[in-house]
């Protein structure tokens, strides 16, 4: 009885994780609320983790986080299982909806530009199978390859939700400039993941 | 395709990556908006950036959110105009419930008549006010005999465990019973379930140094009142181990 519980324990959790997500995002969009409670209790960490880091204030970071499952109950008709990956998808649910709050907010908080070449070290994540650890130490690597001032400004459009104009002004260069490290970035960016 | 190529301003390609980045404002972000709707191709040019830019995403540490959270949530699924919430209607609302004393009764009003949490096991407490480093581990059960299926859910720290079955059958003249098995081995019961909603399980003191990463908790199908045995004797219908989320 041990060892079958112990092989059965194993058997589940190997097929765990990212399929269970999908299946229940599969599940809220039939309409499900204990599967959305499931989808909840699975990424709410995450999820507030990117609202919080985004927003900063927490307060504000919990209604967006309502707001967040609120929207997935409604578009979880949307994911497509076959195509994206599900916490792929949420995560950048809850990245534009805290942006949006952030641009709303009359007191965006003014932070210096994220640095470009000082990546944090992918460090070991239990949580994250093989595969998502690779993908993090890639593109790592690859924004490690751009130049300091195209890095610095997408990792800051992406944490900060800034646009051209809001990076060109606090760079203190033409919106042309800002425009062209950006585009840059993102082009090299692009073929050096597809190495 | 080159550098060059998608470096052009008019690229929708170019458009997909920025879009998806965030830098857009004013007429060229409602295109993107409007592509994004409008044309397969672009909003999957957009899926793809948003693959492409996730694990950046990853270096930012989880946090837990308010107790409060998903009980606004699960009210909100069940007004009447749920199909289309309200979402800034909720927001004031939630807004408003924290600011008054009453609130805590009702969320717990809302929390056991929504989501069937059993508040009476385990009394609330006020959640910390900074995020605990410590990360919920979460647990699906299932097997490949039984379309049972359950979530176990435990932030450290806490003293009890929250069960949320997602398909549970209830047997006739059978009890489920909740198992936790450490790696030490020997299965120790954590009580019986009911079927038909979530339920937060006590863990006894001594037992909950035991709870972590890739402990397995089980669930058995006993007779009524549970294995006479202390031990699981009826068929493991699912299992699965403890992970950070």
């Amino acid at each position: 009885m041990l060892a079958e519980m112990h092989d059965r324990a194993t058997a589940a959790t190997i097929r765990t994780d990212r399929a269970a997500l999908a299946d229940a995002l599969v599940r809220v969009a039939g309409g499900s609320e204990a599967a959305l409670s499931d989808v909840y209790q699975r990424t709410s960490a995450k999820l507030f983790g990117i609202c919080l880091r985004i927003l900063v204030n927490r307060s504000d970071a919990e209604d967006v986080l309502q707001d967040i499952y609120i929207n997935i109950w409604r578009k979880a008709g949307s994911f497509d299982p076959g195509r994206a990956s599900p916490i792929t998808w949420l995560a950048a649910i809850a990245r534009n909806r805290a942006i949006d709050r952030l641009r709303s907010r009359a007191d965006k908080r003014q932070r210096p530009l994220e640095e470009g070449m000082d990546v944090p070290d992918p460090k070991p994540d239990a949580t994250r199978g093989i595969e998502d650890r690779q993908e993090r130490a890639r593109l790592d690597g690859c924004i490690g390859e751009l130049e300091g001032r195209q890095a610095g400004a997408i990792r800051t459009a992406f944490f900060q939700g800034m646009t051209y104009a809001e990076l060109a002004e606090r760079e203190s260069v033409p919106l042309g400039t800002m425009k062209s490290w950006v585009r840059r970035g993102l082009a090299r960016l692009r073929d050096c993941l597809e190495r | 395709m080159s550098v060059e190529s998608i470096t052009e301003a008019g690229d929708p390609a170019m458009l997909a990556a920025e879009y998806a980045l965030g830098v857009l404002d004013g007429e060229r972000l409602r295109e993107a908006q409007r592509l994004e709707r409008s044309d397969p191709a672009f909003a999957e040019q957009v899926a793809e950036w948003n693959e492409r830019l996730a694990p950046m995403l990853d270096e930012i540490a989880p946090a837990t959110p308010r107790d409060t959270v998903w009980p606004a949530i699960a009210s909100a699924l069940n007004r009447p105009d749920a199909g289309s919430a309200n979402v800034v209607k909720l927001r004031r609302s939630v807004t408003a419930w924290r600011g008054y004393s009453a609130a805590m009764t009702a969320i717990a009003a809302s929390l056991a008549i929504v989501v069937g949490i059993d508040m009476m096991r385990e009394t609330p407490v006020a959640p910390p006010p900074v995020a605990a480093p410590e990360q919920t581990l979460v647990a699906t059960l299932a097997s490949e005999d039984s379309p049972a299926r359950l979530v176990v859910s435990w932030q450290p720290g806490a003293q009890s465990v929250l069960v949320t079955p997602t398909v549970l059958d209830s047997p006739a003249e059978r009890d489920h019973q909740l198992w936790l098995i450490p790696k030490s081995g020997t299965p120790q019961s954590l009580g019986l379930l009911r079927a038909d909603d979530s339920q937060r399980v006590v863990i006894p003191a001594e037992l909950l140094r035991q709870l972590g990463e890739d402990v397995s908790i089980a669930v058995s199908v006993e007779p009524v009142g549970g294995s006479p045995t202390g031990l699981p004797t009826g068929p493991v219908i699912a299992a699965g181990q403890l992970h950070t989320i």
